[in-house]
């Protein structure tokens, strides 16, 4: 759907592996997802599902050791070449990340004001001192925090989590960046706290045309901020889709079970959980990583191909369930044939 | 947990709480002494068999109730009433008979919950060994029931906790809270560190454990859908006071706390949705009069001077506030998901039609490693 130059952040066939002591671990297997510009693409899943790992390989965050191959294109960048001062502008510049703790993500022994400004002189060297720290106050006025010219001068322990998660949106927008990873951004929040934090991304996504990608493991938070939905399952894609399609008639039986699994449409009544637990990332896995724990597997899920491939009829969907799209799948091999 | 369950179980409640108060000294001295009002005059009941939800932002002192109530903290004032006995102020081997024994915990965190040092039986065993309970043949019998209660194997009691799952360690937390046999079960955010498909699973766990045990709980969270989930009843806690007590489906479908109606507008429709301004004051200083009122859509001066009681609104139902029931939802929907449409399976030979899949079976209680 999207033409490849309309996008700010392009992620193809990816893999991330990771020695540790009990062996190779593979975090990511071949994912592959784009975020047209302007958008807000959401990565879901449980724990282990990979969501966080795309989000730190995209800034080349991971950890010393690991292998990632496949390609990663930022604004029309490969990230892999970068080194050194290059790589240090494109973390500053481009792409900047929102982590789900805003107590950690802060210095506790430097002031707000001195982090701001230490962010924006990163993103832009030319910029004086005191500029920066106008930049640093008009910035966290934008973000919605009061009286922003005192709040500079405050440590981070003298502010609310929500007010601080706020303050970690506005360092990362001193730089004007083009893209924004928030890793759940949400999370370490009140429901209330939640729902500002949310709108705020929404306002600033609509008002400053940045890129957005979440990594959320709860369905209903990006329910209705998210244009686009990509699941994820044990370092996979498992399916991709306008959020609200993809809600309302899943493709994949991951998400469908996921849906079911979350409590909030018959009280009362047992939720159904999904028996087992996803594979550890140690384990060799062929075919669906998710037909161990599938109600519906068939004998051909032992050797699916782990792509996502378009649901047929349904423009912007695609799953990795060859049962879902066994009908398209075949249709394609045969006009590539 | 059943439909017909739902409207919670009559006759004496299993414990009854009157004005529970919990402060805590922050330091300084004389005029300057400052006092943290975790928990000011929470009166409350839980019924044999209920599940009472207990919902809060972080703050508001739902985890002080908790601990309060099982005598983890000693209230500063009020009473609490636990199986007719006054428990308020008891202590030693008193506390232990009339309280441990009876009503146990569940914590947030199974990993840091669990002595990573003890194999699990031990885990299991210690209660027994400490309420001096038969023998170690008999305390080893009861270990391996209680492995089964929960669905777990009976090999998991020589592991230590690190070799389990999130979700394996959950149901070892809960298999240590339920083997003294206890009528109270305190459930502080026992699902929190859970993913979903666990998190139901131990849900469903809890469910399964009430019906056949006719246990109590009391459920601490701040997870709205899930408190709307699994509670007869639902408590809803602001900066150390209670906003209103109703039952679950009414909360959210007709609020009468303008806090509870921002909260149950959460699950509603964006644009329908209550979002209140600030953020939750701090405890060393609760706003004057109702302490709602500094982030309330519908304050008026008589908020700020009058601090409303809790009080009776409905049959079954209290409230405290002036204008109980004048904030509403104005969503159509009831805040319920809508189902997500079956699958459609293009190998299958009905291709066309939705097919369903079956639900896990009646009272499927597998452990995670099948």
């Amino acid at each position: 759907m999207n033409i490849p130059a309309d996008d700010i952040l392009r992620l193809e066939r990816v893999s991330v592996r990771l020695g540790t002591a009990g062996g190779t671990a593979q975090i990511l297997r071949d994912v592959s997802f784009s975020v047209g510009r302007g958008e807000i693409v959401a990565l879901a899943g449980e724990s282990g599902s990979g969501k966080s790992t795309a989000l730190l390989a995209v800034l080349r965050l991971l950890a010393p050791g690991a292998q990632t191959s496949g390609s990663i294109v930022v604004d029309g960048q490969d990230i892999a070449p970068l080194r050194g001062r290059r790589l240090r502008e494109f973390r500053a510049r481009t792409a900047r990340m929102v982590f789900q703790d805003p107590w950690r993500a802060l210095h506790p022994m430097h002031s707000i004001g001195r982090q701001l400004v230490e962010s924006a002189r990163a993103a832009d060297p030319s910029l004086s001192k005191d500029a920066a720290r106008d930049l640093a106050g008009d910035t966290l006025a934008r973000v919605g925090i009061p009286d922003p010219g005192a709040r500079l001068r405050s440590y981070p322990h003298q502010v609310s989590g929500g007010q601080l998660q706020r303050v970690v949106i506005a360092m990362a927008l001193v730089a004007s960046p083009s893209l924004l990873l928030c890793d759940e951004p949400t999370t370490a929040l009140d429901v209330t706290t939640q729902a500002q934090i949310l709108e705020l991304l929404q306002e600033l996504n609509r008002d400053l045309g940045i890129s957005i990608v979440l990594a959320t493991h709860d369905l209903d938070v990006i329910a209705d901020v998210a244009d686009k939905l990509v699941v994820m399952y044990a370092g996979a894609v498992s399916e991709e889709g306008p959020t609200e399609q993809v809600m309302a008639r899943p493709e994949h039986p991951y998400t469908w079970s996921l849906l079911q699994a979350a409590p909030g449409r018959q009280p009362g009544e047992r939720l159904r959980a999904i028996e087992g637990r996803p594979p550890s990332p140690l384990s060799v896995i062929t075919g669906c990583p998710f037909a161990p724990r599938c109600e519906h597997r068939r004998d051909v899920c032992e050797t699916a191909p782990l792509t996502p491939v378009p649901v047929s009829d349904l423009p912007g969907r695609r799953s990795s369930c060859v049962r879902v799209t066994a009908q398209s799948a075949r249709s394609t091999e045969r006009t590539s044939g | 947990m059943s439909a017909d369950h739902r409207d919670g179980t009559g006759g004496e409640p299993v414990l009854r709480a009157r004005e529970l108060t919990k402060h805590f000294p922050m330091g300084g001295f004389g005029r300057s002494r400052k006092v943290l009002r975790a928990v000011d005059g929470v009166s409350l009941e839980i019924g044999r068999g209920e599940t009472l939800g207990l919902v809060g932002e972080s703050g508001s002192g739902k985890t002080t109730v908790g601990r309060t109530l099982i005598r983890l903290y000693r209230p500063t004032s009020g009473t609490v009433e636990f199986e007719g006995r006054d428990i308020t102020t008891g202590s030693g081997s008193r506390l232990r008979h009339d309280v441990r024994r009876r009503m146990s915990m569940v914590f947030q965190n199974p990993s840091t919950s669990l002595n990573p040092y003890l194999r699990l039986e031990d885990t299991l065993t210690e209660p027994l060994v400490v309420h001096g309970f038969g023998n170690a043949a008999l305390r080893r019998d009861r270990v391996a029931r209680m492995l089964e209660m929960v669905g777990l194997d009976i090999s998991m009691a020589q592991r230590y906790p690190q070799e389990l799952s999130g979700g394996q360690r959950q149901r070892i937390g809960i298999a240590r809270a339920l083997i003294t046999d206890p009528s109270l079960i305190i459930a502080d955010e026992p699902t929190a560190s859970l993913d979903v498909s666990v998190q139901a699973q131990i849900v469903n766990l809890l469910g399964d454990l009430q019906r056949e045990l006719g246990l109590a709980y009391l459920f601490i969270t701040h997870d709205l859908a899930l408190v709307r989930h699994i509670s007869h009843r639902v408590a809803v806690m602001y900066l150390g006071r209670l906003m209103e007590v109703s039952p679950a489906e009414s909360l959210f479908t007709a609020p009468l706390h303008p806090y509870s109606a921002v909260l149950a507008s959460m699950h509603q429709e964006r644009e329908h949705r209550i979002v209140p301004s600030g953020e939750i004051p701090s405890p060393m200083s609760p706003p004057s009069g109702c302490v709602f009122r500094t982030r309330c859509p519908i304050a008026r001066e008589r908020c700020a001077v009058e601090a409303p009681a809790l009080r009776e609104a409905a049959p079954g139902r209290s409230v405290a506030c002036h204008y109980p029931g004048e904030l509403e939802l104005d969503g159509a929907t009831s805040g319920v998901r809508p189902e997500p449409v079956g699958l459609t399976f293009t190998d299958a030979p009905s291709a066309s039609a939705p097919s369903h899949p079956v639900s896990a079976g009646p009272v499927s209680r597998t452990s995670e490693e099948k």
